[in-house]
């Protein structure tokens, strides 16, 4: 796992050291997020990106009129919803992919997708796998889109941009008290955010404690028990406008007066759409988070950034 | 021959209700217990036992007897091994209501919307097939099986349809859904199955012996002087509804409604008079149990109790037919 990780970034490494205002009609080498080699003959200008996230890179490093079509999960930024859907992220349908004439793919990756990634090698199309878990993973995937597209400059600007809002927000919760959260991910059952998710550390930054921090997975399962004998002082209840999955109100669900949080009524609502989404708008993200576990911070002047 | 199964099974009930509420993720001692209970101070350990083991512990039990009961009176009717609560389309027609509120986001209404809007799905699935199968008055146990399987099929489509349009945590809610979880049933939703499960049973067992005498085939039956379509109608409810009724506040729980009328009779025999008691304590002991293993072994993560009574009881069950068969 850490050995590949660390062959992708040496194989960026080096790429990155052969020059990047290549002409067109220059071969592009490089490898995606599974290990697959990809070799593109020019840079591409007809892009399909089914991994929302991507989308968001390439509109916010102003190569959005690059991509030609979009899944059925890609709304930001709104622009996106005017061009054609070719259905889901995960077993895209090949012949509207095909239809739109790509010249790559963006693709999430995964067992579930692997076929379909192999269709379009297959039929001579760039698959290209972005998998965007952890803040390394967004660093990666912005310089990589950003020198596929030739705003390699642009691509640096916004990781520091983003780094700097990160560290911001890091600042302002800086020497706060920090309590403990239950992230309410989905119920019943209920889902919440593990080790493995930057979720986990964006609550860190955001001034907070993630009371199953020490699970080792993504988006663990856990028992209303569990979640009771760890006394979670505040909730945080992400709501999506998008996907329309409303899990109901944990006031009303049986037996969530145990968690104090509950029982305060210490039940912040966030925005799910801005925060389940590692991408551009994850400094955004992170203050959003912040204010939620820390209203106080909104009386403070801002004077950073 | 009575006497002790019965017995048995209500030690092994009671022995199951103390462990469900001993263990759990928050590992407390007795003493704790005890403290929490009895010291009269507020706490974590003492809002844990009373909002959420005991509501938890009393509800496995009661879907458990719900369950075990609903089989044995299927089996007799049906007369087929086979026969277990889900196969008349119970179960898919609620696993389509509980999908339906999930996908389309009806659960924000209130707590009591899932199970509700489960009951709906499988009394619908109940009306549909008893609809085909009651000809001229009479109950075709054979129509009824197809029909009940057939219904299931469509159910199971439409569920599939609506889950391939749905979202990502719909898609997860709902497949978990039908995993069985025992987790956030409410007291209100207790009262009103034991409110369903306790005259169910008593009238189950006053039907014993006509359960006996259907078991035998229906013209030994009527010669016995068992009033049939009258016995087989009133199984039909009694046993649909308590399906459906365990499925729509607990979700998909397998194997208890097959498997543990199957072992009782193997162990003690064939008799309804012991038979339905025995079961109903038995699958009451035994959710328990599935339900402490399940919340307690991969804590704090939850194995789906439904998992659990499928991976631990089938290897039991196998063990037993064999030697069963074997004597």
């Amino acid at each position: 796992m850490d050995l590949s990780i660390a062959f992708v970034v040496g194989a960026l490494a080096f790429s990155a050291v052969t020059p990047e205002t290549q002409a067109v009609g220059d071969t592009i080498r490089f490898t995606d997020d599974e290990g697959r080699r990809i070799v593109l003959a020019t840079p591409p200008t007809r892009i399909i990106s089914l991994v929302p996230a991507a989308s968001e890179i390439l509109y916010e490093l102003g190569a959005g009129d690059r991509i030609v079509a979009r899944s059925r999960f890609d709304n930001y930024p709104p622009a996106i919803l005017a061009l054609p859907s070719v259905g889901d992220a995960v077993r895209p349908a090949a012949e509207l992919v095909l239809a739109h004439s790509p010249d790559m793919v963006l693709m999430v990756g995964g067992a579930d997708n692997r076929r379909a990634v192999e269709e379009f090698t297959r039929l001579g199309i760039a698959a290209v796998v972005i998998r965007i878990n952890t803040f390394d993973d967004l660093e990666r995937n912005i310089q990589r889109l950003g020198r596929l597209t030739a705003r390699e400059e642009t691509g640096s600007r916004l990781w520091e941009r983003l780094q700097g809002e990160l560290a911001a927000v890091g600042d302002l919760t800086e020497g706060l008290t920090r309590p403990s959260i239950y992230y309410d991910v989905a119920y019943p059952p209920a889902f919440t955010i593990g080790a493995q998710s930057y979720l986990d550390s964006l609550m860190s930054l955001a001034g907070g404690r993630n009371v199953f921090g020490d699970v080792n997975a993504p988006s663990p399962q856990v028992s209303l028990e569990a979640i009771a004998v760890r006394e979670p002082q505040i909730l945080i209840r992400p709501l999506s406008r998008s996907s329309g999955y409303r899990p109901p109100d944990p006031a009303g669900r049986p037996g969530w007066s145990a968690l104090p949080a509950v029982r305060n009524g210490d039940i912040r609502t966030v925005d799910a759409d801005l925060l389940h989404r590692l991408g551009p708008r994850i400094g955004q993200a992170a203050r959003a988070l912040a204010l939620a576990i820390h209203p106080e911070l909104a009386e403070r002047p801002e004077d950073d950034e | 021959m009575i006497i002790r199964p019965l017995v048995i099974t209500a030690a092994l009930l009671v022995v199951s209700l103390v462990i469900g509420v001993v263990v759990g993720p928050a590992a407390y001692s007795i003493q704790d217990l005890q403290q929490a209970l009895f010291g009269g101070q507020e706490g974590p350990a003492r809002a844990i036992l009373l909002s959420i083991r005991f509501p938890r512990v009393v509800a496995a039990a009661l879907v458990g007897a719900s369950l075990a009961l609903s089989g044995t009176i299927f089996q007799a009717v049906l007369r087929n091994p086979l026969a277990e609560p889900y196969l008349l389309g119970v179960q898919a027609g609620a696993a389509l209501g509980a999908a339906t509120a999930i996908t389309f986001g009806l659960t924000t209404v209130g707590s009591l919307t899932l199970p509700l809007t489960a009951l709906v799905g499988a009394l619908v699935a109940i009306g549909v097939v008893f609809r085909v199968a009651r000809v001229s008055e009479q109950l075709d146990t054979h129509v009824l099986l197809l029909a009940g399987v057939v219904s299931s099929s469509f159910f199971v489509a439409a569920l599939l349809l609506l889950l391939t349009l749905a979202s990502t945590d719909s898609l997860q809610s709902a497949f978990f859904w039908t995993l069985g979880n025992l987790g956030g049933v409410s007291w209100r939703m207790i009262l009103v199955l034991a409110v369903w499960l306790i005259p169910s049973f008593i009238v189950s067992v006053a039907k014993a012996r006509d359960l006996n005498a259907l078991s035998l085939g229906e013209e030994t039956a009527a010669s016995l002087g068992t009033e049939v379509e009258s016995v087989k109608h009133l199984a039909y409810f009694l046993a649909s509804l308590l399906a459906a009724a365990a499925v729509s506040v607990a979700g998909v729980i397998g194997f208890i409604g097959l498997v543990v009328p199957h072992a009782v009779r193997l162990l003690w025999g064939a008799d309804h008079r012991m038979l339905i008691p025995t079961s109903f304590l038995g699958g009451a002991a035994v959710l328990v149990l599935a339900d402490a293993a399940g919340r307690t072994v991969a804590s704090p993560l939850e194995i789906p109790v439904g998992v659990v009574t499928a991976f631990v009881g089938v290897p039991f069950f196998l063990a037993l037919l064999r030697r069963g068969y074997a004597r």
